[in-house]
């Protein structure tokens, strides 16, 4: 599992406007168009224009496209004065800069850092990060090839219609660049909490920083030299001088055992541990180590564990122990109902032959015979949404599937009772059967 | 060096097992305390091999084969290098600088004595009436074991073993019977041997089964590895046809055994043949071993609680005061139908009880006092109105639910619906699971709030 082939960060979007895009805008792009720009804004296309601005692969056609879409709308934004346009990138350079933005939404379909869960592709998230890739969301003149590869990939992972896709884009634009706002903020702050420089207002260059060289997901080699490192969830692409190489983290993680050892501090333990992980990941090293380290830190998660957490589920599952020791059906069908986390999963195996047992006893001891209510509410026969004509057929369907179709009967009132008194050994049976196929000592 | 010889002598001169084995024996005999200092002193590794070669080959008394005597030339050899390391271990220990003791290294030479032994036997060097020397091998491989592992595990506590960074070990718990663990194998290995011994009864190795198989009992249950205890039980029974059967054996083995083999059938729960194993073992059980009578009466007691609902009597407890002590307040919260009582003897008892293993069976006591209350309620009830024709009052035997629900919220069983109330849905599947349990005869007619209890014999073995 924590073998994800996904980078080991989360990228942040830098937001590409101080306003939400509007979609009226689009509208007014014909009489925009008319405008004369100012001085500025033209030297600064004169510039995209000179030969020695030229970006391999990004055709004059193209960037042209972009620019009948990218000035209009700053125009409409009035941001075209807020500009430094003698420092501004080119629009080659813009586009550059869009294509590495996108190929990292496609390269991270979720945002999980560590790698814990692969598959749980988080389908929301990623479309929050194209809507904010997409200047203009919901007019596209031209669309790019990797945007095109992007939605394939989108689309395989989804399965939606694209339809669908479009008619949730348009309903989430508007509540998406909300939390796309404050989400960066937040970010914002958080970074600056870690000591981590903010990056230039300018979000342009920001996006100049991250590696453009080489493909992003790719492993890092590290060069830091330091032991001990604070754990930092990635926003960005790791720097190879913030990560310790494997021979670094061999030391640390022997020296990390010691002080663990002699001093028990398990956030710092825990911390140290997390960042061993992820220098682990973002170097892509799957090795022996990496699972000395997984396995080294989970044992001591689960020592210390989250103690609380653990004690709740504890107490309980005594409490269940001594409800089936005694017998005590009823004490154990309520704890079934009130299992904290997933205990009750654990408890699924065993109720349907606790429901056999406890059928034999109400059987053996209620006579001559007894309303179904009690038996759905006594061994918590449930339906899916508290449906309790469900939760009766449940019930139904289990006394049927062991033989006892014949107990149930409706009487002249319209209640339906089990027949007790007839029921003989038809439960006694099953149980003994179920028991058996579930060899536990001590359930005899 | 003399002294052993001599005794060695002497028992082969008779052909006394036990004599035998009293000069391997890393104990001295009482006549001679001082008995391992002397052979320490009076020779070393290599003095010692060609002393006693001479002595084992050329004794005019015992007049050993070269084989045989070439056989136990290793076993002393072996054993004398094991005095050397037991004394320093010994001397360290009473010195108190237990963390020097190295009792690590006795066990390994000790298996060196074993393995010699061992090695004797299966080249067919040695006679089987010589098997009590294995006793003494299997014996002391447990005890140097378990001294090994608990000073390992002093020395870790006291961060001695911290030196290297070894795998895994601040985090595990492996290795903390490391020795005990080895012993077992070891011990087993001498089970093979006498199981595997093709030579006719009267002077076969299988007289030692019985032996070794408690002591491997003994360790497994130490190891709390009980499940490899049915293996044992399995050799033991593929070779029964051709072997003694138990009654031939010495008493102390068959008790020791029979105790074994009930508590093992008390773990898995099937209490009739349990009781029929620790009752043997009791009545066999020489009465002035009052410790081992107190470990049977341990597995028993809970036991005929179970089988026969039957509580100890004062007398038996008071001849065994720590018996008493475990199990007086359980028995009389049984005896009075007091439901708290037993929960708190329940709770007070717990650590010791789950070490011992009875913890479980002590639980399932609760049937029985549940029973003894609700027999009350029943006495309680009294008597219905003499009929017309009828000569002898009947008890009455329609009895609410509620006077049940009363009963036991004074007998202090957790039953509140946390509302002040009482949870009748509890106070019912009580009922319900006395009267499918067979401790009592009636039925529960819900609609109506009332039990109605047999006319005859309500409580079966109650005398109501």
């Amino acid at each position: 599992m924590a073998y994800s082939m996904q980078p080991a960060f989360t990228p942040v979007q830098a937001r590409q406007t101080l306003q939400k895009p509007n979609p009226s805008q689009n509208q007014a792009q014909p009489s925009a168009q008319k405008t004369s720009w100012g001085q500025n804004v033209r030297d600064w296309v004169q510039r995209a224009f000179a030969e020695e601005n030229a970006i391999h692969g990004i055709p004059e056609t193209e960037w042209r496209e972009y620019l009948l879409t990218f000035l209009p709308k700053l125009q409409a934004a009035g941001q075209l004065d807020t500009i430094d346009w003698s420092t501004y990138p080119t629009p080659q350079e813009l586009i550059v800069a869009e294509r590495q933005q996108a190929a990292y939404a496609q390269s991270v379909p979720n945002t999980n850092m560590n790698g814990y869960s692969p598959f749980s592709l988080s389908i929301d998230g990623s479309k929050k990060r194209k809507s904010g890739d997409l200047e203009v969301p919901d007019r596209e003149p031209v669309t790019p090839p990797w945007k095109k590869n992007k939605r394939g990939l989108e689309d395989r992972i989804t399965s939606k219609s694209k339809t669908q896709e479009k008619k949730q884009k348009k309903a989430k634009a508007f509540q998406d660049d909300l939390a796309h706002h404050q989400s960066n903020d937040a970010l914002e702050r958080r970074r600056q909490r870690f000591g981590h420089v903010s990056p230039v207002s300018s979000p342009m260059r920001s996006r100049d920083d991250t590696p453009s060289t080489e493909n992003p997901t790719g492993p890092v080699v590290g060069t830091c030299q330091r032991l001990e490192k604070n754990y930092f969830r990635l926003t960005s692409a790791p720097k190879p001088e913030e990560v310790r190489p494997v021979p670094v983290l061999e030391e640390m993680f022997t020296l990390l055992r010691k002080k663990w050892k002699t001093e028990h501090k398990y956030s710092y333990a825990c911390d140290q541990f997390k960042s061993l992980r992820q220098d682990l990941t973002v170097q892509h090293v799957k090795t022996d180590f990496t699972v000395r380290v997984y396995e080294a830190h989970a044992r001591i998660a689960l020592e210390i564990g989250d103690l609380e957490k653990r004690m709740e589920s504890v107490a309980h599952a005594l409490q269940v122990r001594a409800a089936l020791a005694s017998g005590n059906f009823v004490k154990f069908f309520r704890l079934f109902q009130a299992t904290p986390y997933l205990g009750a999963y654990l408890l699924d195996m065993i109720v349907p032959r606790e429901r056999l047992a406890a059928l034999s006893t109400i059987c053996r001891s209620y006579k001559p015979d007894i309303s179904l209510d009690f038996v759905v509410n006594s061994l918590a026969f449930h339906g899916e949404d508290d449906d309790s004509d469900a939760a009766y057929r449940n019930c139904i369907q289990f006394i049927c599937d062991h033989g006892g179709e014949h107990l149930i009967e409706r009487k002249d009132d319209g209640r339906v009772r089990l027949l007790t008194g007839k029921a003989g050994n038809t439960f006694e049976t099953a149980k003994k059967a179920a028991f058996r196929t579930v060899d536990i000592k001590g359930q005899k | 060096m003399d002294a052993i010889f001599e005794d060695f002598a002497a028992a082969y001169a008779v052909e006394s097992g036990y004599g035998l084995a009293a000069t391997i024996s890393p104990v001295p005999p009482k006549h001679d305390p001082a008995r391992f200092y002397s052979l320490h002193r009076s020779a070393n590794a290599f003095s010692v091999q060609t002393e006693l070669r001479s002595k084992l080959q050329y004794s005019p008394i015992v007049q050993l084969d070269k084989q045989e005597a070439t056989a136990w030339l290793e076993v002393f050899v072996a054993f004398h290098k094991l005095t050397g390391v037991l004394l320093s271990a010994e001397e360290a220990e009473n010195a108190g600088r237990e963390t020097e003791a190295r009792w690590g290294q006795v066990y390994e030479v000790w298996k060196e004595v074993v393995n010699a032994l061992v090695k004797g036997y299966q080249s067919g060097a040695f006679y089987a009436w010589t098997i009590p020397c294995l006793y003494v091998a299997g014996k002391y491989l447990r005890i140097f074991a378990i001294k090994a592992d608990d000073s390992a595990a002093a020395q870790k506590g006291n961060g001695f073993a911290y030196g290297g960074i070894q795998e895994e070990d601040a985090f595990g718990t492996g290795g903390k019977n490391e020795k005990l663990e080895d012993a077992a194998r070891q011990i087993n290995r001498i089970f093979g041997l006498c199981v595997s011994d093709r030579a006719p009864l009267e002077d076969s190795r299988k007289w030692a089964l019985y032996y070794v198989t408690n002591l491997l009992f003994k360790t497994y249950f130490r190891l709390n590895s009980i499940s490899l205890s049915k293996t044992i039980l399995r050799s033991l029974a593929a070779t029964s046809s051709d072997m003694p059967t138990l009654e031939l054996f010495p008493k102390s083995h068959q008790v020791t055994y029979k105790y074994y083999l009930g508590v093992i059938n008390f773990l898995e729960e099937d209490y009739a043949r349990a009781e029929e194993e620790l009752e043997t073992a009791y009545g066999m059980c020489h009465v002035g071993q009052s410790k081992n009578r107190q470990l049977i009466l341990t597995y028993l007691i809970p036991t005929k609680m179970i089988t026969k609902h039957q509580l100890p009597s004062r007398g038996l407890l008071q001849a065994h005061p720590a018996l008493s002590a475990l199990f007086t307040p359980i028995c009389t919260a049984v005896r009075t139908g007091n439901i708290k009582a037993l929960d708190d003897a329940l709770a007070i008892g717990e650590a010791e009880f789950v070490k011992r293993r009875v913890y479980l069976t002590l639980e399932r006591s609760r049937d029985v006092t549940i029973r003894n209350l609700f027999r009350k309620v029943f006495i309680a009830g009294g008597f219905m109105p003499l009929k017309e024709g009828e000569t002898t009052p009947m008890r009455r035997t329609r009895i609410p639910i509620s006077e049940f629900a009363t009963a036991m919220s004074i007998a202090g069983a957790e039953v509140s619906d946390g509302e002040g109330g009482i949870d009748s849905d509890e106070i019912e599947c009580a009922i319900a699971n006395m009267i499918y349990k067979g401790f009592m005869k009636g039925y529960i007619a819900r609609e109506h709030g009332m039990v109605v209890l047999s006319k005859v014999g309500a409580f079966p073995n109650t005398g109501v």
